[in-house]
C-alpha cells in the first residue's frame, strides 16, 4: 500500500484540476469552432475593397471555374484528312453530350445547332431597325441613288441564278439592299479572341484538326479536391469518347490547381520526414528527453478556442488565414520551450523558477501580441483574421503552458550548455571583438536599409503558382492552335436589371468603337441596351421618312429593269411599313447562339456564392494593349457601373496597397514594440538590444530578396510577420536574462527555439513550389540572422549598459 | 329476297376485302419491300461507283428558273467544271455572264458589273452551307443522303429526293428529281421544287469525263482578273 504525503496529494489535486479545466476549455473551444465556415479564396490575400471587389466579379462571371478543352486528331490514323476531321467532329459531339449530361458541368459549349446561320438571320432580320445605328443608315443611304439601285438589284438577280440562289432567295426578297450584312459584319465582334472557324457548328481550328469545347464547372476549381474530381470526370469522358489518334488537353484554373497540389504534396512528402527527423535529433541531442515532445504540444491546446474566437469575430474565414494563423500560433511553442527548459534544468523550486520567468514571458507575450494587434489594421482580410487567431491563440497558449507544463516536467540534472550559447561568451569578449561584432551587425543593418527601397513588391498571385511542364506545354499548345496572343482585359458592365446592364455594356462598345479598338468581343452590336435600341429605331423611322416616295419609285424601276416581278420584294416593303420592334434579350438568348450569349451575360442566379441578388453582369473582352488601357481605365473611373478587370491594374493596385500596408504596419509594430520595451526596461540600450534581432531579421530578408529576385511577394509578408514575432521574443528573453539575471538557461532555450524554427521551416527553402520556397527562405534568412544577433549582439549592447548600471 | 340480296352484297364485299387484303399482303410483304430497297441500293451503288471513277468533268448546262420573283422564266446557258474533291466552277455564259467558284475553303463570285468578290467559307456561314449542299450533290455519294432525305426510285434511272426532318433544308427544297443517263450514270436533268411552287430545272449535256481543266479556271473568274 502506497502512502502519499498531504503536500503531494495537494499538488496532484491541483494538477488534476488544471488538466480538467484545460480539457473543458478545449472541449468548449471545439464546440464553438464547429460552426466555423472556411473558404479557400486567394482573394483574402489581397488588400483593398476595390481589388477584392474586382476579383469577386471575376468569380461571379464564372471565368475562374471555366475549362477549355482542345480535342486534336492525328490525320495519319485515318484514310484522309477529311475522314480525320469528320471523326473529330463526331467525337466532339460525344464529348459535348457527355459533358452536358454530367452534373459537374453547366453551360457546355461545343457547337452551334444545325442551321444556326439561318436561325440567326431569322432572329436578326425583323429587328434591323433597332440594331442599325444612324451611322450605319447614313452609309447605307449613299447607295440609294437610281444607278446604285440598278447595280445592286442586277447583282441580286445574278446571285439568284447561281447555285447560292436557292439558299438566299428569301434573304434577297426581304433585304435586297443588304442591310442585314451590315449587322452580320458587326458579328465579327461576337467572335472570341480565338482564331477559329465554325464548321458544321463545331469550333474548329484553321487546319481543321482541332476542336474547342468550353464548359463551366459547378464546383470551385481552385479547390484541389474539386479539381481532382472534375479532372477524373473529364478523363472518363475522354476515355470513352475519343478514338485512336485523338488526344485532349485542358487549360484553365483546373490544371494549375492540380499541378500546385501535386507539387506541394511532392515537396511535403520529402521535406516533412526530413524536418521531423532533424527535429527529433535536435530534441534528443539538446534535451535528451522524448517527453519534451508532448510538452511542446501543450500550446496547441489553445488552437480550438482561438479558432472559435476567430470564427465568432469573422463568421466565414479564409483557409489561408486559418492555416497560417495556426503556424503563427507556433510562436507560442517558444514560450513552452523556455518554461520547460527553465523548470527542468534550472536550480530552485518550480515556484521560484516561474517567478523568475514571469517578467520575460509577460514582456515577450506583450511584444508578440503587439505585432498581432497591429495586423488588425492591415488592409488584407486574411491578415486581420490571422491576427485574431494568432493573438488569442498566443495569449491562451502562454496561459496553457504556464499552467500545464509545471505539472508535466521532471527535474533533470543541471546542464552546462556549450560556451557559445552562454551569456558569459559574449560578455567576456574582448572590446575589439565586441566592436567587430557590432560593426558587422551595423553593416548588416545599413545594407538592409539600403536594400529595402530597391525591392519591388510583386502583388501578382501567379508568383505563387507552380505549373508543371505539362501545364506550360498545354497552354503553349492552346495559344498556338487557337492563335491566342497576349493577355485579355475583361470589361464588366453591371446593372440592377439586364436592360440596365446592356445599356452600360453599350457604353463600353461605343467607347471602344470611338477609340478605334478592333480586337474585342462584345454582344452589344447584336444586343444593344434599350436606350440605344430606342435611338436606333427613331433614326430608322426618320431615315425612311426622308427617303419618301421617290425611293419606292426608283427601286421598283430598278427591280423591273433587272428582271424582277412586281411581287418580288413585297416582304421588303412590308417590313418598311411595319413599326420597328426592339430586339429582346430573351429572344436572342433562346436562339442558336444561346450558349455563347450566356457565357457573356451573368444573371444574379448564375453568380454562385458571390451573387448580388440585384446585379446582372455583361462581359466584354478586349485584347490587352498599352494604348488601350488608359481608355478602359478612364471608362472604369468615369462610370461606376463599369469595371475593368485587368491583371496590370490589379498588380499596380495590389503593389501600392501592400507597400503602403507594409510601411504603415511595420512602423506601427516597431513603435509599439519600442514603447513596450521602453516601458519595461526604461533604458534605450535595453530597447535597442531587444529590437536588435528583429532589425537583423528584416535586414537579412531584404538583402536576400534583393540578391535573388529583387521582389517581395505575399508569402514573404506572411512569414515576415512570424519572423518578427519570434525575433522580438529572442530579444526580450536575452535582455531579461542578462540584465536581470532571471534565467540561466535562456540562451539554450533561445537557441533551441531558433534551431527548431530553422529546421521546421528552413527545410521548405528546398521546396520546388514557389509558395513553400518563399516561406522557407523567409524563415531561414530571418531567424538565421535574428538568432546570432540575439546571442551575440544583444548581450554586447545590454552588458555594456549593465556594467554602467552596476557602476 | 331483299335479305338474300343484301346477304349477297355482303358476301361480295367480304370477298373483295379478302382479295384486297391478300393483294396488300403480297405487295407489302417484307420480301417485296426489301426488293424495292435492294434495287434503290443497287442503283445508288452504281451511281456512286461510276462517280468515284470520275476525277474531273466538264459539261454544259441549261438552267431554267421558274421563280415567282422573276417577271418571266429565266433561262441561262452555262458550263460546269468540276475537279474532285473540292474545285468547282459554275459559269453562266448567257444571257448575263457570271461565275461562281469554289476552291477548297475559298471562293469567288463575279458578275459582269462588279469586281470579283472573294470569300472564305470559314468566315461566311451562308456560303459554307451552300458549298456543303453543293458538294453533297456533286460528289455523287447519294448513299449518304439517306440520313437527311427520303430517297425513292422514280422509274429505272430517276431518283426522287425529299427532305426528311431537316427544317432548314425543307424551307428551301420541297423535292428534287434527278434523271440519270442510263449508261454513264451522270445526271442528265435535275429538277428542284421549292415550297411555294418555284422550280429550277437544269439540263446537263456534253459531258467530258476526266477532262482536266486549266488550274486558272478555279483561281479567277475571267482572263486578266
Amino acid at each position: 500500500m502506497r502512502h502519499f504525503s498531504p503536500g503531494v496529494i495537494a499538488v496532484n489535486r491541483s494538477a488534476l484540476l488544471r488538466w480538467v479545466c484545460a480539457c473543458l476549455f478545449v472541449l468548449v473551444g471545439i464546440i464553438l469552432a464547429l460552426p466555423l465556415q472556411v473558404n479557400d479564396d486567394a482573394m483574402d490575400l489581397l488588400p483593398g475593397e476595390a481589388v477584392r471587389g474586382d476579383l469577386e466579379i471575376l468569380m461571379r462571371l464564372g471565368l475562374v471555374d471555366r475549362v477549355f478543352l482542345t480535342l486534336s486528331v492525328n490525320p495519319e490514323h485515318y484514310p484522309s484528312s477529311a475522314a480525320a476531321q469528320a471523326a473529330l467532329k463526331g467525337c466532339t459531339e460525344k464529348v459535348g453530350e457527355a459533358l452536358a449530361a454530367e452534373s459537374s458541368f453547366s453551360e457546355v459549349l461545343y457547337r452551334f445547332p444545325n442551321g444556326y446561320e439561318w436561325e440567326l438571320f431569322r432572329q436578326i432580320e425583323p429587328h434591323l431597325a433597332s440594331l442599325l445605328t444612324s451611322r450605319d443608315l447614313s452609309e447605307f443611304g449613299q447607295g440609294l441613288a437610281l444607278p446604285a439601285l440598278e447595280n445592286t438589284l442586277h447583282n441580286d438577280f445574278v446571285l439568284l441564278n447561281t447555285p447560292a440562289g436557292l439558299a438566299i432567295k428569301r434573304q434577297i426578297r426581304s433585304d435586297p439592299l443588304g442591310l442585314t450584312p451590315k449587322i452580320l459584319k458587326k458579328m465579327a465582334h461576337l467572335k472570341s479572341e480565338y482564331a477559329m472557324t465554325v464548321s458544321d457548328g463545331y469550333f474548329v481550328s484553321k487546319d481543321g484538326l482541332h476542336t474547342l469545347v468550353m464548359a463551366q464547372s459547378v464546383m470551385r476549381l481552385t479547390d484541389s479536391a474539386n479539381a481532382g474530381q472534375v479532372f477524373n470526370c473529364l478523363r472518363t469522358i475522354m476515355g470513352s469518347a475519343l478514338q485512336p489518334g485523338m488526344q485532349w488537353r485542358v487549360i484553365g484554373s483546373l490544371p494549375h490547381t492540380l499541378a500546385n497540389a501535386e507539387s506541394i504534396q511532392h515537396d511535403l512528402k520529402i521535406l516533412l520526414p526530413v524536418a521531423t527527423i532533424l527535429l527529433l535529433i535536435l530534441i534528443w541531442v539538446v534535451l535528451r528527453d522524448w517527453f519534451a515532445l508532448s510538452i511542446l504540444g501543450v500550446p496547441f491546446l489553445a488552437a480550438p478556442m482561438a479558432i472559435a474566437i476567430m470564427g465568432m469575430a469573422y463568421g466565414r474565414v479564409s483557409a489561408l488565414a486559418l492555416g497560417f494563423g495556426i503556424v503563427l500560433l507556433g510562436i507560442a511553442v517558444d514560450f513552452a520551450v523556455h518554461i520547460y527548459v527553465a523548470l527542468s534544468r534550472e536550480p530552485g523550486t518550480d515556484q521560484e523558477i516561474l517567478r523568475r520567468l514571469v517578467r520575460p514571458v509577460t514582456l515577450a507575450t506583450l511584444t508578440t501580441a503587439g505585432v498581432f494587434v497591429v495586423l488588425f489594421f492591415s488592409q488584407v482580410v486574411s491578415h486581420r483574421q490571422m491576427a485574431a487567431l494568432a493573438l488569442s491563440g498566443v495569449c491562451l497558449a502562454v496561459m496553457f503552458s504556464w499552467l500545464l507544463i509545471p505539472t508535466l516536467v521532471k527535474k533533470k540534472k543541471i546542464i552546462s550548455p556549450p560556451r557559445l550559447i552562454t551569456p558569459s561568451f559574449t560578455t567576456r569578449l574582448s572590446p575589439v571583438r565586441k566592436i567587430i561584432v557590432l560593426g558587422l551587425w551595423l553593416g548588416l543593418i545599413v545594407a538592409g536599409i539600403n536594400a529595402w527601397p530597391a525591392l519591388q513588391y510583386n502583388g501578382d498571385l501567379r508568383v505563387l503558382d507552380a505549373p508543371n511542364q505539362n501545364v506550360i506545354e498545354d497552354e503553349r499548345y492552346f495559344r498556338q492552335t487557337w492563335q491566342q496572343q497576349g493577355e485579355q482585359v475583361f470589361v464588366v458592365a453591371a446593372g440592377a436589371s439586364l436592360a440596365e446592364a446592356l445599356d452600360n455594356n453599350y457604353v463600353v462598345y461605343s467607347e471602344l468603337q470611338r477609340a478605334g479598338v478592333e480586337e474585342f468581343s462584345s454582344l452589344a452590336p447584336l444586343l444593344p441596351g434599350p436606350v440605344a435600341q430606342q435611338q436606333n429605331m427613331t433614326a430608322w423611322r426618320q431615315f425612311w421618312a426622308e427617303q419618301g416616295e421617290s425611293f419606292v419609285h426608283d427601286f421598283q424601276q430598278a427591280a423591273a429593269k433587272a428582271g424582277f416581278s412586281e411581287i418580288a420584294f413585297r416582304p421588303f416593303f412590308e417590313k418598311l411599313d411595319r413599326p420597328p420592334v426592339a430586339m429582346s434579350p430573351e429572344r436572342l438568348m433562346a436562339g442558336p447562339l444561346k450558349g455563347f450569349f450566356s457565357s457573356m451575360i451573368r444573371l444574379p442566379e448564375q453568380q454562385g456564392v458571390y451573387r448580388d441578388k440585384h446585379q446582372t453582369l455583361v462581359l466584354t473582352t478586349v485584347k490587352s494593349a498599352a494604348e488601350i488601357m488608359p481608355i478602359l481605365l478612364k471608362l472604369d473611373a468615369d462610370n461606376p457601373a463599369i469595371t475593368v478587370l485587368a491583371s496590370q491594374k490589379w498588380r499596380s493596385q495590389v503593389e501600392n496597397l501592400l507597400r503602403q500596408d507594409i510601411a504603415t504596419l511595420s512602423g506601427a509594430a516597431a513603435v509599439l514594440v519600442f514603447l513596450v520595451s521602453l516601458v519595461a526596461f526604461r533604458r534605450m540600450r535595453a530597447v535597442i538590444a531587444v529590437l536588435a534581432p528583429v532589425v537583423s531579421a528584416l535586414a537579412a530578408m531584404a538583402l536576400f530578396s534583393l540578391a535573388t529576385s529583387g521582389e517581395l511577394n505575399m508569402m514573404h509578408v506572411l512569414m515576415g510577420i512570424m519572423v518578427i514575432g519570434l525575433s522580438v521574443d529572442y530579444g526580450v528573453f536575452v535582455v531579461c536574462s542578462i540584465s536581470e539575471k532571471v534565467s540561466t538557461t535562456t540562451f539554450l532555450a533561445v537557441s533551441m527555439c531558433a534551431a527548431s524554427s530553422l529546421i521546421g521551416f528552413g527545410v521548405l527553402a528546398f521546396a520546388r513550389h514557389p509558395a513553400l520556397h518563399s516561406l522557407g527562405v523567409t524563415v531561414l534568412c530571418g531567424i538565421g540572422a535574428a538568432w546570432p544577433t540575439a546571442l551575440l549582439v544583444s548581450p554586447i549592447i545590454i552588458s555594456s549598459f549593465s556594467n554602467k548600471g552596476a557602476e | 329476297m331483299g335479305r338474300g340480296h343484301l346477304g349477297g352484297w355482303k358476301l361480295i364485299m367480304w370477298l373483295l376485302r379478302g382479295v384486297i387484303f391478300c393483294l396488300c399482303c403480297v405487295v407489302f410483304s417484307p420480301e417485296n419491300v426489301a426488293a424495292t430497297d435492294q434495287s434503290l441500293e443497287d442503283f445508288l451503288a452504281g451511281v456512286e461507283a461510276q462517280a468515284a471513277q470520275v476525277h474531273a468533268l466538264r459539261c454544259s448546262f441549261i438552267q431554267e428558273k421558274h421563280l415567282a420573283v422573276f417577271a418571266q422564266p429565266v433561262i441561262f446557258n452555262g458550263v460546269l467544271n468540276l475537279v474532285r474533291p473540292d474545285n468547282l466552277r459554275w459559269e453562266l455564259v448567257a444571257p448575263v455572264p457570271s461565275v461562281f467558284i469554289l476552291k477548297g475553303q475559298k471562293g469567288i463570285r463575279c458578275t459582269d458589273q462588279q469586281p470579283p468578290q472573294y470569300f472564305d467559307l470559314k468566315d461566311d456561314p451562308v456560303m459554307q452551307m451552300v458549298a456543303s449542299q453543293l458538294w453533297t450533290w456533286l460528289d455523287g455519294k447519294y448513299g449518304q443522303l439517306n440520313q437527311s432525305y427520303q430517297l425513292a426510285m422514280a422509274g429505272s434511272s430517276s431518283l426522287s429526293i425529299i427532305p426528311k426532318d431537316d427544317k432548314v433544308v425543307a424551307e428551301f427544297i420541297e423535292s428534287i428529281n434527278i434523271v440519270f443517263d442510263p449508261v454513264s450514270k451522270q445526271p442528265q436533268q435535275v429538277e428542284i421544287f421549292e415550297p411555294g411552287g418555284d422550280l429550277t430545272r437544269i439540263v446537263f449535256h456534253g459531258y467530258q469525263l476526266d477532262h482536266l481543266p486549266d488550274e486558272a479556271l478555279f483561281a479567277r473568274c475571267y482572263r486578266g482578273e
